[in-house]
């Protein structure tokens, strides 16, 4: 509220040219009007499944591969620089790489939005495996527990408080990077070729208005993995 | 007392000195111009003005500022921080004009068809397409140069010979520096491109152009037509408040465009200074460059013809009278 009372006040004493700042009233109509009949609800779902699907993806390579490496630290440790050396990469600097690969399209962007993604919640996993409460561990060894018995019952479960925090941060990432890619490799919808377009044509109060979708979508996806990890993982760190 | 009163005396007379060399100074000093460049092949103009001294004959300091595109120039202008631009797409600029009344006019307009190359369709290997026409049934996949107006422009063409837009084709846009590759990697079968990326495909085996000066033929509805698709324009603040420099700053252009007409060996600048590959840079497309007192009377309806149909596909939101923004401050007003 109190961004949108400066970013008011700005407007009415005319700190920027009204083409570029319009009043927050107007960016909130064409917010309105872009959801209601507008394409701005077609980008947000197309912007939604690319996320959810790069996400998904992520996840699916990403969870079982960080529990193998976090069970077998030595392993883990042997591939650690290369997994911190692409995770410290900046998405948006292999997108060149990815558009060889998968050439332009929804294909390079859900590749690049998992590949980023991916390595967040394997890092996140895997760490959660090896940070295993040892107590717990030996108990079930003791017990006469197998090696895949102490993995699934042990390893994963002790994980999963640091593997939802690897997908909360992976799904926001996920959103960064399809947001981006909307922008600068080819696309036709989305929220993040809405917001460049209207930039591009100064049609500011849309261009704010996917803002506002943007900011939003991101709040609401890490809102519900929150409340999925409260739910869940409610015995997380005790 | 005679010794203070000397001392009174220099000091008046060397103040009176330093007034005068820093009037004299001052009085010398070249009016500052900030210039926004695309650095593509159209912003010539700007490159000769100032590598050949026209600015400095005519007292103006140009800075240029190096922008990626029409939009950062029109932004540019809207914040006071520039003063003109060089290569200003026509299609922004008189966007920018619907926002803000006043906001900028143009003094040359660079115009292109089929015999001064800009905007064409190509299509990879293996399409045998002599026209955009024959693309029908055997192009699906297509790609367009960025921006609302240049995709306006591929759907319309494609309409034209009856393509229909999800049946016949998809279009995507994309980024011009991925046109080259995505067309040798066989993403795309066409797709609508400017130069000097055309040029690069031809050369380098990616593509074959199927069709040039497609917005004069398809779009103003006469081949021979010139498509002013961009242009160097100034703002209307420089026009009012200092109507002195932008007579001269005009003056200036007038000279460079007149040098591009008559001298070949002004390409040479396009070397460095601009994303023109250094091997093209003798023998590629240029638009053809002219100052606005140059235009026939059809030209100008030319122009308004490609603007009106930027308003009717919805790139630009309301309607505009192209002549108001036509000036040549170093001549009379063009009429």
């Amino acid at each position: 509220m109190l961004l949108v009372a400066v970013w008011w006040l700005a407007t009415v004493l005319k700190v920027a040219d009204p083409v570029l700042l319009p009043p927050p009233q107007k960016a909130l109509q064409a917010l309105i009007d872009g959801l209601v009949g507008g394409p701005l609800l077609f980008d947000f779902g197309q912007t939604i499944y690319r996320t959810v699907l790069s996400f998904l993806i992520a996840s699916a390579i990403a969870i079982p591969l960080g529990v193998m490496l976090g069970a077998a630290e030595k392993l883990y440790r042997s591939v650690e620089f290369v997994i911190d050396f692409f995770r410290s990469t900046p998405a948006s600097a292999v997108f060149p790489l990815f558009l060889v690969l998968f050439g332009v399209g929804d294909k390079t962007k859900i590749a690049v939005a998992a590949f980023g993604a991916s390595l967040v919640i394997l890092f996140n996993v895997a760490y959660g495996v090896m940070n295993a409460r040892k107590t717990r561990v030996l108990a079930a060894k003791v017990m006469g527990a197998s090696r895949l018995r102490v993995l699934v019952d042990v390893y994963l479960w002790e994980s999963l408080p640091q593997t939802f925090i690897g997908m909360r941060n992976g799904i926001s990432l996920s959103l960064v990077i399809i947001v981006v890619a909307e922008m600068f490799i080819g696309s036709s919808n989305g929220i993040g070729y809405r917001l460049i377009e209207a930039q591009m044509l100064f049609e500011m109060p849309t261009m704010y208005a996917a803002i506002f979708a943007a900011g939003a979508l991101g709040y609401g996806m890490n809102w519900v993995f929150l409340t999925i990890e409260k739910t869940f993982v409610h015995w997380g760190g005790k | 007392m005679k010794y203070r009163r000397d001392i009174l005396k220099t000091a008046l007379l060397a103040t009176a000195a330093l007034a005068t060399a820093m009037w004299s100074a001052g009085a010398m000093a070249a009016d500052k111009v900030k210039v926004g460049v695309f650095p593509v092949s159209s912003a010539l103009p700007y490159f000769v003005a100032a590598e050949r001294g026209y600015f400095k004959e005519q007292g103006i300091d140009a800075e240029m500022v190096k922008l990626m595109g029409a939009p950062p120039i029109v932004q540019g202008m809207l914040t006071n921080d520039l003063d003109a631009g060089a290569n200003l797409v026509t299609v922004d600029g008189m966007n920018g004009n619907t926002k803000k009344e006043g906001l900028l006019y143009y003094m040359s307009l660079y115009g292109q068809n089929k015999f001064a190359q800009m905007e064409q369709f190509v299509a990879k290997n293996g399409i045998d397409a002599k026209s955009v026409k024959d693309l029908k049934g055997t192009a699906k996949k297509i790609m367009s140069a960025p921006g609302a107006g240049n995709m306006a422009m591929a759907r319309a063409v494609l309409g034209a010979v009856g393509m229909k837009e999800g049946t016949d084709y998809t279009l995507t846009e994309l980024a011009m520096n991925l046109h080259a590759d995505a067309m040798k990697a066989g993403t795309f079968d066409a797709g609508y491109t400017l130069e000097p990326n055309a040029t690069v495909m031809n050369k380098s085996g990616a593509a074959n152009t199927v069709e040039a000066g497609v917005v004069s033929k398809y779009i103003i509805g006469r081949e021979e037509a010139y498509a002013y698709m961009a242009g160097g324009a100034i703002t209307g603040k420089m026009l009012r408040e200092r109507p002195d420099v932008a007579r001269r700053f005009t003056a200036a252009w007038r000279k460079a465009l007149k040098d591009i007409e008559q001298d070949p060996t002004t390409r040479e600048l396009l070397k460095g200074n601009t994303f023109t590959p250094p091997e093209l840079a003798m023998t590629i497309p240029l638009p053809r460059m002219m100052m606005v007192d140059q235009l026939s009377a059809q030209d100008k309806k030319d122009f308004q013809k490609v603007i009106d149909f930027t308003i009717e596909s919805g790139v630009i939101k309301d309607k505009i009278d192209t002549s108001k923004y036509l000036v040549s401050p170093d001549r009379k007003a063009a009429s």
